[in-house]
């Protein structure tokens, strides 16, 4: 039954492969729709029995590798943390697979298209479910293999090719990271099982690493090597840069992986690792530093993007930058918080912005919208929610989670955490600024759009629409639905010893005495965006103008996304060209190839043509052979 | 009574040569059908005394487990080829009754051969093999080639003969006795090794790698095996080559085993030059018979390797890879042999062009022939070449190994380039497709042997040892 | 006498059919020839040693190559003679259109 919720989505990608063009494709769909709404259920069912009686179960499939002490089980891991993941992966996937089909509907491959999904979803939950770091790492790779499918899907779009090349290449970076974070545990624990790893922590507290002399203290370098691996997958400042570019994909993926689950596979892994980031202060405020800095960094650049997509994914950056610095201050359960409303409210967003560009014939453009309020008034009702959410509105999902995080943040001792609260705050009304900025655009004002357009446009069909009031509802209310179970008294029956927890009482009485004035100022900013973003765009334009103006440098720095690409290209994609070319040519074809392969192969090709030669047809050639042969063999021994 | 295989399968001949010409029509078949039956029946007169052992006929021949296990590996040999002769011919020019007869005298001879303990009856019984493969090779009248090959392979055999009497002449001088038990009784009382002795032995070693074409003696092999009938390629290729291994083997380890350090290096120079020629040479060829001829040498060499130190170890590789080896090189000439355009045959590799297209099964069957001929893992030429190689290392011959191990990544080359050829090139000239479902079968027995038996490597190896125990025991 | 006289005249009559088989470009016959002539050589060195080590054997042995000498010299010009008719030459010259 457990391990049914994993194994649908694989069966629904075999399914889809095998039965493309067999049978009408409308059979595959509603098979396939069936398939992961029961996988849902499951994943509920056995969400609640695992935090109702909190029955760890570990399904072991098979045995993988076993060389000396190195074992590894193909093996599926139920703890409360994972059945959470289980959950979110599969109702978002399933809500993804439904409105893929209203969105993918006059797609050649459209069922290709819901086998990759499938695929994806598989190897998500084979990640968050793993029991060992390689199975864990299988997940990992796979669900970057099945984002580089999807983000090339439309492989015709040249952009779409590059975005999913850029966003393997990228996420090498980070596995590398991650791949040598395993090295170094297997090393440090002479074990990859987590639940050896975990016990064997406190033991290895003050063990270093020694490596070209200098000491490591060797917890720290796990986190550090551990983390990297987490920038490149969650799209952190620095290895950031792919995310934008993939929604080149279509927007079901954006909405699937690149919102509610394969970027937040990094917040999952530190929040699984959190006993040994618990161990090492200077991993936690790496964390904390990059996570504000992606934060403050995606939420600034967000206010000056036109791409209607793109403004959520950076959105999804600076919310990612939330959770790690969470993560970063040891609210585990916290970041976890945030990571479940956030997929449910921007897979919503993502959901919506299709919708929009579904009704404007493919535009994303929101400078070419406008006026679309009383036109589409479903999908502007779910965007209006999605961003409610998004900024943290009371009573909607992310003002429990995100507030949560500031709170404990404010109340953190590390001597950095004052900064990134400021940062923090700073960020919400970024966030609030953008998130408002994009629906003025979209929705009010006046249509920009060119009549063929706009004489067009149209809500979208039910099978869109309906997922839709499924998230929506997730998104007012998910956050008042687990509030409890991630902070707080009850947080600690449900997370029991699966990650670290610092919810001993104190913290939670604190968070709870907290001045009125801190409690309210993340809504203050929120209006205080909400009124910027309404005079900037709407009333008062001449004052965009006279900003623009004003501040132009600025504007340019954050609309050309602080020219993180730009410096990526000038000072390691083209000195890397420029020696690779360099020793391609000189060292590689010249010096190895001539020598090597191609010099020993026709050294070789010569030999075979003297002994050819050799071969004359003649018999007396043949007979003076074996005389010369019989001589030879003769004359070794008189000279002996 | 314990010598009755040998004396049926003479007698048998004889038999047929009198009845042959008073059968009417289709003379040849029903004698061919009749030959394989005695060949069959032979299979199990060997069976039947396999683990006995006897010394007969004044000590001129031995019967003892090796010889048995050789002996059935050249029944079975034999057999095969019978039995493509019968079904997949298409040489007209072969349809006579002399042909199976010929093919029953040299297996006669190749039997005695391998049972031969005295100098004078392994001539004689070489002499027999030698004379009825002469005639084999030139058996297709009408084909200059098959003629040409047919003198090439008679001047050089003869020589082969004379330098192997001189040889003899040599031993005799020096002990008297031409016997192999006599022999190994004096040498072992000599104090030092006379040098005409270790003349004598070379002489004849040279004559024997002739036989199994061991290079620098393998000129004859390529011309001789592109000339001769597919099918007599075939048996020279594989039954030849068996008996006069077995031969070597016994010749060197039995009485001459004690001065193992003079032979052995001879071995050696023959091991290391026939690797590189059987790979080197083949890198050239277009004919798909020469370029076996090539691969064949290469094998030969091989098998060398298991000889250098000696010892039992070596020995019981070189069963294993003779055994390996019949059923690769059968199996790749039944391929060649059903090879034909508008019911002509042909053997180049070119022809091959396009064959998986064509022929799937076939190509399919060739392919697993040549990737078990490379040595590549599942299959079991594999097997072959890693028990060889692992006595090399085992007797601290690392470079022999190496070079092993070099020039069969060469030979490899040109079995992938066979395969490259019949699956990924295209051709506009098909070859006919037609094959009937005998060869069908026999190949599919052949490819599931292939297949199959690195699986079960320890029954061979513990058959093969079981087989030379023998041949250590007697001294 | 000495046995070593034996080996040296059995020794050069071996080395003329030698020389016979590879210097000869002209004639297969000529090669037949050369190869009764190391036979007989070789019997001259079984007959001498025979005598000398007072062993009938080795007489015995060279009554055995006479006889398979003629068998080959049968067989052998059987095949010449095939040749002879494909090729409408017995030079030893001509039997080149195998190589490589």
């Amino acid at each position: 039954m457990f391990s049914l919720s994993v194994f649908i989505p694989l069966i629904c990608y075999f399914f889809c492969i095998f039965f493309n063009k067999r049978i009408a494709e409308i059979k595959i769909e509603i098979v396939i729709s069936a398939l992961m709404i029961l996988a849902s259920l499951i994943s509920i069912y056995v969400f609640f029995s695992v935090s109702e009686f909190n029955p760890e179960s570990q399904i072991i499939i098979g045995n993988w590798l076993s060389s000396g002490s190195f074992l590894i089980d193909w093996s599926l891991n139920f703890n409360s943390l994972s059945v959470l993941m289980v959950l979110v992966v599969n109702v978002v996937s399933t809500i993804v697979h439904i409105y893929s089909i209203g969105y993918m509907h006059n797609d050649p491959k459209k069922i290709i298209f819901l086998g990759y999904l499938g695929l994806f979803t598989f190897f998500m939950l084979i990640l968050v479910t793993s029991s060992n770091l390689i199975q864990l790492f299988l997940g990992w790779e796979g669900v970057g293999l099945t984002s580089y499918l999807l983000i090339g899907f439309w492989n015709f779009k040249d952009v779409a090719n590059k975005a999913a090349l850029k966003a393997f290449v990228v996420n090498r970076i980070g596995d590398f990271g991650f791949l040598l974070g395993i090295f170094a545990i297997f090393f440090i624990f002479g074990t990859v099982n987590f639940n050896e790893i975990f016990i064997l922590v406190e033991s290895q507290e003050d063990t270093f690493f020694k490596f070209l002399g200098f000491n490591f203290h060797a917890l720290t370098l796990i986190s550090v090597l551990l983390f990297i691996g987490c920038m490149g997958k969650s799209a952190q400042f620095g290895l950031h840069t792919w995310l934008p570019d993939a929604m080149e994909g279509p927007t079901p993926v954006s909405a699937l992986i690149h919102a509610a689950t394969m970027v937040t596979a990094g917040v999952f892994l530190l929040v699984l690792m959190s006993p040994i980031i618990e161990q090492s202060e200077f991993a936690q405020k790496l964390i904390m530093i990059i996570g504000a800095l992606t934060s403050l960094f995606a939420a600034s650049v967000a206010i000056t993007q036109d791409d209607i997509k793109r403004i959520i994914a950076y959105s999804t950056c600076s919310q990612l930058g939330y959770m790690f610095v969470a993560i970063g201050c040891s609210a585990y359960g916290v970041a976890m918080f945030h990571l479940v409303t956030h997929a449910f409210f921007k897979a919503l967003l993502f959901l919506g912005a299709g919708s929009v560009i579904h009704a404007m014939s493919d535009e994303q453009n929101i400078k070419k919208m406008g006026a679309l309020y009383n036109k589409i008034p479903v999908t502007y009702m779910l965007m209006l929610i999605g961003t409610f959410s998004l900024v943290g509105l009371p009573f909607f999902s992310a003002y429990y989670s995100k507030d949560l995080i500031l709170e404990i943040l404010y109340l953190d001792d590390f001597d950095i955490s004052i900064y990134v609260y400021i940062i923090g705050i700073i960020v919400v009304f970024f966030t609030s600024f953008y998130s408002f900025r994009l629906l003025i655009y979209v929705f009010h004002g006046e249509s920009k759009s060119d009549e063929r357009v706009a004489a067009h446009i149209h809500e979208s069909p039910g099978i869109m629409i309906y997922p839709l009031l499924i998230l929506s509802f997730f998104s007012i209310f998910s956050g008042l639905l687990f509030k409890n179970y991630f902070f707080g008294f009850e947080s600690l029956s449900f997370w029991g010893n699966t990650i670290y927890n610092i919810f001993e009482s104190d913290i939670s009485y604190a968070v709870n005495e907290l001045p009125l004035s801190i409690k309210k100022l993340p809504f203050m900013m929120i209006i205080l965006g909400f009124l910027a973003s309404l005079a900037v765009c709407r009333y008062l334009t001449k004052l965009n103008l006279y900003l623009k103006h004003k501040l132009g440098f600025l504007y340019t720095f954050l609309k050309n996304k602080w020219y993180v690409d730009e410096f990526y290209d000038f000072f390691v994609i083209k000195p890397t060209k420029f020696i690779g070319y360099g020793f391609w040519k000189s060292i590689d074809k010249e010096l190895i190839d001539n020598i090597g392969p191609n010099g020993v192969s026709k050294l070789i090709k010569k030999f075979g043509i003297f002994v050819s030669s050799l071969q004359t047809g003649y018999l007396y050639h043949y007979a003076l052979t074996i005389i010369i042969g019989l001589t030879i063999f003769i004359s070794i021994y008189f000279y002996n | 009574m314990i010598f009755i295989p040998e004396i049926f399968l003479a007698f048998s001949a004889l038999l047929f040569i009198l009845i042959g010409p008073f059968i009417r029509k289709n003379a040849y078949l029903l004698v061919t059908y009749l030959t394989l039956l005695t060949v069959i029946v032979a299979q199990f007169l060997v069976y039947k005394d396999i683990f006995h052992f006897e010394s007969i006929f004044n000590n001129f021949f031995v019967i003892d487990s090796f010889g048995s296990f050789i002996k059935s590996l050249l029944l079975i040999g034999t057999a095969i080829v019978l039995y493509i002769f019968i079904i997949a011919n298409k040489n007209t020019q072969l349809n006579r009754i002399e042909f199976p007869i010929l093919i029953l005298l040299s297996l006669t001879g190749m039997m005695l051969m391998v049972a031969s303990n005295d100098i004078l009856s392994l001539f004689l019984s070489m002499e027999l093999q030698s004379l009825a493969l002469y005639i084999l090779v030139a058996f297709a009248r009408e084909d200059r080639n098959s003629s040409e090959a047919g003198v090439k392979y008679f001047v050089l055999g003869s020589l082969s003969t004379c330098i192997f009497l001189f040889g003899s002449s040599l031993i005799y001088a020096c002990f008297g006795t031409t016997n192999f038990s006599e022999i190994s009784g004096a040498i072992n009382q000599l104090n030092e090794i006379p040098l005409i002795l270790i003349i004598g032995v070379v002489f004849i070693l040279v004559s024997l790698s002739l036989k199994i074409s061991a290079a620098p003696f393998h000129m004859w092999t390529p011309d001789v095996y592109q000339g001769a009938p597919t099918i007599i390629t075939a048996y020279l290729s594989v039954v030849p080559k068996i008996a006069s291994f077995a031969v070597i083997i016994r010749f060197l380890v039995f009485p001459f085993g004690e001065i193992i350090v003079d032979w052995g290096k001879i071995i050696l120079i023959l091991s290391i030059t026939s690797m590189l020629v059987g790979s080197l040479g083949a890198l050239q060829q277009k004919d798909l018979k020469r370029l076996f001829a090539y691969s064949t040498i290469n094998h030969i060499g091989f098998m060398l390797i298991g000889l250098v130190p000696g010892s039992e170890d070596g020995i019981i590789a070189i069963c294993i890879y003779l055994m390996l080896y019949l059923i690769m090189n059968i199996g790749v000439f039944v391929v060649i042999l059903s090879l034909s355009r508008d019911n002509i045959s042909v053997s180049s590799i070119k022809d091959l062009t396009g064959y998986f297209t064509n022929n799937p099964f076939m190509a399919v069957c060739m392919a697993v022939f040549m990737f078990s001929m490379a040595g590549i893992p599942p299959l079991s030429g594999f097997l072959g070449k890693l028990i060889v190689l692992n006595v090399a290392i085992d007797n601290n011959l690392i470079f022999l190994a190496i070079i092993g191990v070099i020039s069969s990544v060469i030979a490899a080359y040109y079995y992938l380039r066979i395969i490259k050829v019949m699956f990924f090139d295209s051709s506009s000239d098909e070859l006919d497709i037609k094959v009937n479902i005998e060869t069908k079968i026999l190949l599919a027995v052949l490819s599931f042997l292939n297949i199959t038996i690195l699986f079960y490597p320890k029954f061979f190896l513990d058959l093969s040892a079981s087989i030379t125990f023998s041949l250590f025991s007697v001294n | 006498m000495n046995i070593l006289f034996y080996l040296i005249l059995s020794s050069i009559i071996f080395s003329i059919g030698l020389l016979g088989i590879f210097i000869n470009r002209k004639n297969i016959i000529t090669i037949l020839m050369s190869i009764e002539l190391m036979l007989l050589a070789v019997n001259i060195n079984f007959i001498g040693f025979s005598n000398h080590l007072n062993d009938l054997s080795g007489q015995i042995f060279a009554l055995f190559i006479l006889v398979v000498a003629a068998a080959e010299a049968a067989v052998g010009l059987a095949i010449l003679t095939i040749f002879f008719k494909r090729s409408g030459s017995i030079s030893v010259d001509e039997i080149n259109k195998m190589r490589g």
